[in-house]
């Protein structure tokens, strides 16, 4: 073999062996950066669809709550109202002995068409845009507390700022998802509700003195895995602070 | 001589992990562990043979031909293919192994010559199936990390190990004068890493298992 022959024997694995491990390099390189970014767009995309899914499920919801709270209002409260006009009338024939039923009858029935009438309004969204989200959280405080489940006090719910309506629903369904766990889980007989105010940020505070659930090996439960989506889905920060026997407290943080 | 014995205390050590652990493993990385076996296998035959009849040519023969079928069945269960796709794949796999077995019962000796014909036609469809799996694995991609993904470390094993080996078929004769010495170096060292990549596979496909 000539001289010129011998340099390409040594020349050629050299350079092709530089190629080749310069690219499976690039290569592995390139895959792994491509994979990072297809996964955090894959990431994005799957949260995309499950807010697009969870919006839907609570557009569907509200319009079932809607319905409810119409089916309430107009055919169980007038049933309700006319009984009352009945029993009215009744009681002014009947004896006096069994008037004192009757206007029994007629106070509880009171009490029931009032109770139907603020669940109607609790139920139906739309309320907010007419009251206003501070007006319908303590409508349902009050009803709460008129139940007898426990004593709610609110603090400062004033300087809460003016928010979008999507905002003020999500907002409004959590505070009742909070309440109702307090009825449900917490055993509670003091719950509160406290707003503060920070530069731009704005905290609600969920208190409640009940039997309170260890957040390190407790699973959220579904409502408060709802509220967390619900909170991501608004932008909003959650944070779940509670022990056993010692109460619960929720933040929410408006960023 | 260390290389040689690493690889097959690797081997060792994955296999009986593996078959500790054989119920966790999902169907694919039971055919891995097979493989696994059987390279175990023949390394020990290997270097039997090399000392009682100075080659152990015979062993890659076997290992070569059997690899074909394993890496096929491997993945047709790691990628989802559609039924054409699948039946092309066991028919290329078939055919590749026929011939890997003409070659070695009339072409190439199992006692005088290395089985480079086996290697180069299993070289190929291997780059070829990872570069496939490589690209269904970015289309879909998992929410885990790489690292934690049992394809991820089978790939790069094989994509690394292969592709080097067809290139050193590929200019074999170029560097059979002057870089020989660098041949044996280089091929048990990419085998090591190979069979490193193995185990991380089985590992991290056990870990998967055992966290649901």
């Amino acid at each position: 073999m000539d001289k010129s022959g011998q340099n390409i024997d040594v020349l050629i694995p050299v350079i092709a062996g530089t190629l080749l491990v310069t690219v499976l390099i690039v290569f592995i390189t390139y895959f792994v950066i491509l994979y990072r970014k297809k996964q955090q767009d894959f990431e994005w995309e799957r949260e995309q669809f499950k807010q697009a899914l969870l919006k839907t499920e609570i557009e569907i919801r509200e319009q079932t709550l809607s319905n409810i709270s119409r089916e309430l209002h107009d055919n169980l409260g007038q049933i309700a109202s006319l009984i009352k006009i009945n029993l009215s009338m009744i009681s002014k024939e009947i004896e006096e002995e069994d008037q004192n039923k009757v206007n029994e009858s007629l106070e509880l029935l009171k009490g029931l068409i009032k109770d139907i009438k603020s669940l109607s309004v609790s139920l139906k969204g739309e309320n907010l845009q007419r009251f206003g989200l501070v007006k319908m959280i303590e409508n349902d405080t009050d009803r709460l507390k008129k139940l007898g489940y426990f004593n709610v006090t609110l603090s400062n719910l004033d300087l809460l700022p003016e928010l979008k309506p999507e905002i003020e629903i999500f907002l409004y369904r959590m505070s009742q998802e909070i309440f109702n766990n307090i009825i449900q889980h917490a055993d509670a007989s003091e719950a509160g509700l406290e707003v503060q105010k920070n530069n731009k940020k704005c905290k609600l505070i969920f208190t409640d003195n009940g039997q309170g659930f260890d957040t390190s090996t407790n699973k959220l439960g579904s409502g408060l895995i709802n509220l967390s989506e619900r909170c991501k889905m608004i932008g909003a920060d959650i944070e779940i602070n509670s022990q056993p026997n010692a109460g619960t407290q929720i933040n929410i943080t408006l960023n | 001589m260390v290389e040689v014995v690493y690889i097959e205390l690797l081997l060792f050590g994955t296999s009986i992990y593996g078959i500790v652990n054989f119920s966790k493993l999902s169907t694919a990385f039971k055919y891995l562990l097979t493989l696994t076996i059987v390279a175990f296998f023949a390394e020990i035959l290997g270097t039997i043979l090399s000392y009682r009849i100075g080659t152990s040519y015979p062993s890659y023969h076997v290992l070569s031909i059997l690899a074909i079928p394993l890496h096929t069945l491997i993945y047709s269960r790691l990628v989802k293919l559609n039924k054409l796709t699948l039946s092309l794949l066991f028919f290329t796999g078939a055919i590749l192994m026929l011939t890997a077995l003409i070659n070695t019962i009339f072409y190439q000796s199992m006692i005088r010559d290395f089985p480079s014909n086996n290697l180069i036609m299993l070289s190929l469809l291997t780059i070829i199936l990872t570069l496939v799996t490589f690209l269904r694995m970015i289309k879909v991609p998992s929410d885990k990390p790489l690292k934690n993904q049992p394809i991820f470390w089978l790939n790069m094993g094989n994509f690394i190990f292969y592709n080097l080996t067809f290139f050193v078929f590929a200019f074999l004769n170029h560097f059979y004068n002057y870089y020989i010495n660098w041949i044996y170096l280089l091929i048990p060292l990419s085998s090591a890493t190979m069979y490193t990549m193995y185990f991380l596979s089985i590992h991290t496909e056990i870990i998967r298992s055992n966290n649901g």
